[in-house]
């Protein structure tokens, strides 16, 4: 082919193909602006759900970016040994922050909290997000289905206090909630009021008999509300005598239960010197029932009844009436009712 | 004329194409006659007398000729004219049917015989003029004044002409682009009666044919004086006066007595249409001033079938809601009024310059009009619209070299549609529309001042053509989509329960007001590279200016993506080449070779930047409703239809208007007597059409259907309705439907044309034309969303799998078929009565297998979606029988435009008889056949599938599964729209 034909070939290709090419394309509005979407996984050791002080890093946690309303995955990142993710170049949007929940390696933690997880992205701007893994806060009444040993955050209102005084054991407290009741044990170094509201980290057991939460050592309280006019009083069983000996099956362990059927009948009473220093310890049947309960009060609790003055073996007969804590025996199956001051002991 | 001429004569009237060679003439509206004045001997006489006489108007010019015998006219009116030349000492000549044709020039030599006096013959001889007799070029189509005055017509527009070529229709529409990108030209300058951007094109009704002595058609002519339309340009050249005084009338009637139709009951209610018009010209000064004066005045009132028939939503409708919609099951009136004048004034202001003058103005008044396929069934519409425009051409021969054209035009035109009745609302499940269309109502006003000057300059075998002009138009526009809110229903249950969705735009609706100059200058030059052989080779550029400052910003939707809602950009700029030859074979005018090619933009489309204003600015917001929405007709509540945010619409700072790049070449052979063939070939391709994408639709899909498509959302089932739960597809809260309009769309078009022509005697006159075309592209125009701008969504944002973009395919304008048969039979038995016929065929439209309005399968807030061809669904093989189009179908989304709607077939007649002679005005009585053949066309029922109201929509996962069944209506009309049949009887005084 001559010289002159190639470049003519050329010529009138080019010419064609630009007379036919779609000039525009390419030419596309797309939303182009970016931002930057980085944050912190920590381990929320309280439970608390906001990084407090002494909180570190939780590191190799996945996260992954979804924009809102779409299964699409639109950046992933893996936190580092200080527990910081970073994603650039995030196109502006609506998102959710996932975590990957396989990355937290087993069952033991759990993301509680992401702050905060669907957002917006506007171009040039930088979003921070706090993610919160610790252990599961479950409803106290779900302890009683969880495996031994597994460890739970519960919150609720203290219906006795821990002050190391030995009322209810030195480091022993009950707490409920919506769902019931648990007791709490080990509580060491912690000073709980009658009628906080307090969340409690611990490992679910059965001690002795019965299910137990048993705290960590370093078991922090949290208030969480304020306490309510009445405090403690406003959780409130109400149980026969009878009901009040099995703790309602059960259900009421750890409850504070008011005695429906009192006056009840003092069928004995006697004084006993426990590991925490002594009690009064008196025997009590409810009207038209056979089943007697143990009513324990603790010394510093005070020993008063209805009578206006403390119990003596010469109540005996008596008519009286308690709301109180149901603990256990240590046999299976049987509860004693604690009350927790005077003004338990009714009327 | 002769047999041959008179063939190639009705040929070139009836506007078929016709392959002739390039514009070699420097002026597009007038054409140039030239040659030389010879003795028996060969010898140029010198001092011979050259009078060239308009055959139309009687009026003369006269010639300078040189000591050389040559003689020019370089800027005459098109027509056909007479040469009268003499000289002492010969006898003179008359040369009849010497045709002059814009942008042609044309060598008409005179030879005289030697005679002594005194000369009492006068040589008369006819004009040869092969493949010259009228066409100007491949690119184009010259209507004569018989096309305008003697065929059957429907439409007095000057635009209808088009509708009898086979490559358009009466709007324009045509090689595979719609009406919006073509328009009218009138004696050169554009003339552009404003739009409404939701409905069919308005004809251009400030020009009534009697206002023209005749128009071409101009497909990517490549003139460089051509500009600002992307498609193609219908060229009026409006009626002159003549030398004597005429008077020219016709009044004609029809009316529901006179009309049947085998689809709708025409007599079910009274109409009559009357049509009545006055034409006067002649002379202010004899050969020197000129006039005409015309005024029409038309009542048409036309039967409109009856939309739908549905006696459950009428009672519904009746017993619960305390409305009538009996009316939009029967047949119906449109009635439009129009009064129109026109007047020119032609002025020869010295022997070297000359001055036209020309106004139009018309008064439209339309009620209960029919808005055609892609709006609703509107009872209770008016429009109302005036147009004028004054134009003035100045043609000037500055020396024997060089001449001047310099065009001035004021165009001022409004347009106000309004409508009462209940909101626009869509009962899915019963295929049944009614009330207000959303888009209708709006208002526009359009004032314009144009100005060119063009100078024409010959030096040798070159023709230099350079010239600059100004192009200034201005808007006011008031007008959003949904301002009169919209319904759509699942079925009759979900209608009585006022159980559907809900859409309006509320809030302040501004005024546009936007200004958009274009100034743009041309360079041209043509010259004879050989003997027979012109080439032509030119450019022009455009400067249009973007009404930046006009555009609002929306700082919200600013601060939440970082884009602009004003584009940011000032202006647009476009060269615009051109090419051109074309080869007289042995310079015999026998054949007739011709190819041509440019370069061709639009200009900004006034309704885009009319819908940024309005809506950008954050005013006018919109609200949705899904579920129960306690209220119809009026508008639900805020509680059941809350706002969901602005709708906006966004040009990108790399924005264009749509450039079209035409390539034709054509063959004309005068093969003998009475016999023409003219074949065509045409190649354009069109890019930076405007692409709607929606940045506001979820990033991604929230799952799938059944069959895999991408579903953005949550989708809601309400018996026979399918939507998206309002913005839960959306990518920013606060917003609706964000718009991108991206300049990445583009249309390819093909077209071979064959047309023949044959005389048979002197009695019969036979055309035959078939035009063959394809058409494909990428653009999604939204043909039948009736201005919604969701419509022109693609149902796959994202693509097909593999990226693929289902939008290529068969383009929405695609007509792969065009015939036009005419024929002209002189009955001389009749008193020379004429009766000609003209039949038409076209192709149907092609449209997707989908979905009805109200069904939005992937919840992208468009019921535009495809159908996924599944043969398994409930009563498919009986649908699939009927529709061969769905067997390759099968297993796969329908592809885009994958059926096509039957052909149109039309067949006019028309009779006209003289009569008797009144006082020396000859009568004659018309009778016109219209619409013979009856073609039922309307609204094409596209849905593969309706929802099945009895079973609900499941998910599963990311899996939706749809409950699906086939609709034995698919592929037939939903909405008709046909026109009866008519006869149309009247009279005519010296027309």
């Amino acid at each position: 082919m001559s010289p002159f034909k190639r470049w003519a070939r050329i010529l009138v290709a080019g010419a064609v193909g630009a007379a036919c090419s779609n000039a525009g394309a390419g030419r596309v509005l797309t939303i182009s602006g970016v931002g930057q979407v980085s944050g912190e996984a920590y381990f929320d050791a309280n439970g608390s759900r906001t990084p407090d002080a002494g909180e570190v890093g939780f590191t190799g946690v996945g996260v992954r970016l979804i924009a809102t309303g779409t299964l699409d995955t639109v950046a992933k990142a893996t936190t580092n040994a200080q527990g910081v993710f970073t994603m650039n170049g995030v196109a502006a949007g609506n998102y959710t922050i996932t975590v990957d929940t396989t990355t937290l390696k087993g069952d033991t933690v759990f993301v509680t909290r992401i702050d905060t997880s669907a957002f917006t992205l506007a171009p040039g701007e930088s979003v921070q997000v706090a993610i919160a893994i610790a252990y599961p806060e479950v409803p106290i009444h779900a302890i009683d289905t969880l495996p031994l040993n597994k460890k739970v955050f519960v919150a609720g209102v203290a219906l006795t206090g821990v002050n190391g005084l030995g009322v209810f054991g030195d480091t022993t407290g009950n707490f409920a909630d919506a769902t019931g009741a648990v007791r709490v044990v080990g509580m060491r170094n912690a000073f709980v009021a009658v009628g906080d509201s307090d969340r409690v980290l611990g490992v679910v057991r059965r001690d002795p008999a019965d299910i137990t939460l048993r705290a960590f050592g370093f078991a922090s309280l949290t208030l969480l509300t304020p306490p309510g006019p009445g405090g403690a009083s406003q959780i409130l069983d109400t149980l026969t005598t009878a009901q009040a000996v099995t703790a309602n099956g059960g259900a009421s362990d750890a409850a504070l239960v008011l005695l429906s059927d009192t006056m009840g009948t003092v069928k004995d009473t006697a004084t006993i010197v426990g590991p925490h220093g002594p009690y009064f310890r008196m025997h009590i049947q409810g009207t038209g029932s056979a089943t007697l309960l143990e009513v324990r009060l603790d010394s510093i609790a005070g020993f008063f009844t209805n009578l206006g003055r403390p119990p003596a073996k010469d109540s005996v007969g008596l008519k009286v009436a308690f709301s109180g804590i149901l603990v256990p025996t240590g046999t299976v199956g049987v509860w004693t009712l604690k009350p927790r001051s005077p003004s338990d002991q009714r009327p | 004329m002769n047999g041959r001429a008179v063939a190639v004569g009705i040929a070139l009237a009836l506007g078929l194409p016709v392959a002739a060679p390039v514009a070699m003439a420097q002026s597009i509206t007038a054409g140039e006659l030239a040659g030389t004045v010879l003795d028996s001997l060969g010898q140029p006489l010198d001092g011979a007398d050259l009078i060239v006489v308009d055959h139309a108007s009687g009026v003369e010019r006269v010639a300078v000729v040189t000591r050389l015998g040559v003689y020019r006219f370089p800027l005459l009116p098109p027509g056909e004219y007479e040469v009268f030349a003499e000289a002492l000492g010969y006898r003179p000549r008359r040369i009849r049917g010497v045709p002059v044709r814009p942008g042609v020039a044309l060598d008409v030599p005179v030879v005289l015989a030697m005679a002594s006096p005194p000369v009492n013959v006068v040589d008369t001889s006819f004009f040869a003029p092969g493949v010259y007799q009228g066409a100007s070029s491949a690119s184009g189509h010259w209507f004569a004044p018989f096309t305008l005055s003697e065929l059957p017509e429907t439409d007095r527009t000057l635009s209808g002409v088009a509708d009898i070529s086979t490559n358009r229709s009466a709007s324009l529409e045509g090689e595979g682009l719609p009406a919006g990108f073509s328009g009218v030209a009138i004696d050169g300058l554009p003339v552009s009666p404003i739009q409404h951007p939701g409905l069919p094109a308005a004809s251009a009704s400030a020009f009534p044919r009697s206002a023209f002595a005749s128009a071409q058609q101009v497909d990517g002519g490549p003139d460089v004086e051509w500009t600002g339309l992307s498609g193609a340009a219908l060229s009026g050249f409006s009626r002159q006066g003549t030398a004597v005084p005429v008077v020219r009338s016709f009044l004609d009637y029809t009316g529901s007595a006179l009309s049947s139709s085998k689809f709708f009951a025409t007599d079910a209610i009274s109409n009559s249409t009357i049509r009545g018009g006055m034409l006067i010209t002649g002379p202010i000064i004899p050969d020197t001033a000129h006039f005409a004066l015309g005024v029409e005045a038309q009542r048409i009132q036309s039967p409109v079938p009856g939309a739908w028939v549905n006696d459950s939503l009428v009672n519904i409708a009746r017993d619960s809601f305390a409305t009538n919609l009996s009316a939009y099951t029967r047949t119906r009136v449109a009635t439009t009024q129009r009064v129109s004048v026109f007047g020119r004034l032609d002025w020869e202001l010295s022997d070297n310059n000359s001055l036209g003058v020309s106004a139009y103005y018309a008064n439209d008044k339309l009620t209960d009009a029919d808005l055609g396929a892609g709006a609703l069934p509107t009872l209770g519409s008016s429009l109302t619209a005036s147009n004028f425009v004054a134009d003035a051409v100045l043609a000037s021969t500055i020396s024997p070299r060089v001449s001047s054209e310099l065009r001035a035009g004021v165009q001022v035109n409004s347009r106000s549609d309004t409508a009462t009745g209940p909101a626009g609302t869509w009962v899915s499940g019963a295929g049944a529309a009614f009330g207000v269309d959303p888009g209708l109502i709006g208002q526009f006003q359009r004032t314009a001042i144009l100005i060119r000057e063009s100078v024409q300059w010959r030096s040798g075998p070159h023709r230099l053509k350079f010239g600059a002009e100004v192009n200034a138009p201005s808007y006011q526009i008031t007008s959003a989509y949904d301002q009169g809110g919209a319904f759509t229903f699942g079925g009759p249950a979900q209608f009585a329960a006022r159980q559907g969705e809900f859409v309006q735009a509320v809030g302040t609706l501004p005024t546009a007001q936007i200004s958009a100059p274009q100034f743009g200058g041309f360079l041209q030059d043509t010259w004879a590279a050989a003997a027979g052989f012109d080439v032509l080779v030119g450019a022009r550029y455009d400067v249009e200016k973007v009404p930046e400052s006009d555009l609002p910003t929306n700082t919200a939707w600013q601060a939440a993506t970082g884009l602009n809602t004003n584009p940011g950009r000032t202006k647009l700029t476009k060269f615009s080449p051109r090419v051109g030859a074309t080869w007289d074979v042995g310079s015999r005018h026998q054949w007739l070779v011709s190819v041509e090619g440019g370069s061709f933009s639009g200009t900004l489309d006034p309704a885009l930047l009319g819908a940024m204003v309005a809506e950008n600015g954050g005013s006018v917001v919109v609200r949705r409703g899904l579920g129960s929405l306690a209220a119809w007709p009026t508008a639900p509540d805020s509680v059941h239809a809350p706002v969901i945010g602005p709708r906006l619409t966004l040009m990108g700072p790399n924005f264009e208007v749509p450039r079209t790049r035409r390539f034709a070449g054509g063959i004309t052979g005068a093969l003998g007597h009475g016999f023409e063939l003219h074949l065509d070939g045409a190649y354009r391709h069109t890019d930076f059409l405007e692409r709607r994408t929606d940045l506001n639709l979820s990033s991604g899909p929230s799952g799938t259907d059944q069959y895999g498509r991408p579903i953005y959302g949550t989708l809601v089932q309400s018996g026979g309705l399918l939507a998206a739960q309002p913005g839960s597809n959306r990518r920013f809260a606060g917003f609706d439907l964000v718009s991108a309009l991206n300049p990445d769309g583009f249309s390819d078009y093909y077209g071979l044309t064959l047309d023949i022509e044959r005389s048979i005697g002197s009695g019969l006159k036979l055309v035959a034309s078939y035009t063959y075309s394809q058409t494909t592209d990428n653009w999604l125009s939204g043909a039948y969303a009736g201005g919604d701008p969701a419509g022109q969504l693609s149902p796959f944002p994202n693509g097909l799998s593999g990226g693929r973009d289902w939008s290529k395919g068969t383009s929405d304008y695609d007509v792969p078929n065009r015939v036009t048969l005419a024929a002209d039979l002189t009955l001389q038995r009749l008193h020379g009565a004429h009766l000609v016929a003209v039949y038409r065929y076209r192709s149907g439209y092609p449209f997707t297998p989908g979905f009805r309005p109200g069904v939005d399968a992937n919840g992208d807030g468009a019921s535009n979606d495809p159908a996924f061809v599944d043969d398994t669904v409930s009563g498919m093989a009986a649908v699939m029988a009927k529709n061969s189009c769905l067997r390759s179908q099968v297993g796969q989304f329908a592809q885009r435009n994958a059926c096509r709607s039957p052909g149109v077939s039309s067949l006019d007649l028309r009779l006209d008889v003289p009569t008797v002679n009144l006082g020396g005005y000859p009568l004659s009585l018309t009778v016109d056949l219209i619409n013979l053949l009856e073609s039922d066309v309307g609204l094409v029922d596209q849905a593969l599938y309706l929802v099945d109201p009895t079973r609900a929509t499941t998910t599963v996962g990311s899996v939706t599964h749809v409950p699906l069944k086939a609709n034995p209506n698919f592929g037939n009309v939903l909405i008709r729209d046909s026109s009866e049949r008519y006869l149309r009887v009247g009279l005519r005084v010296n027309w």
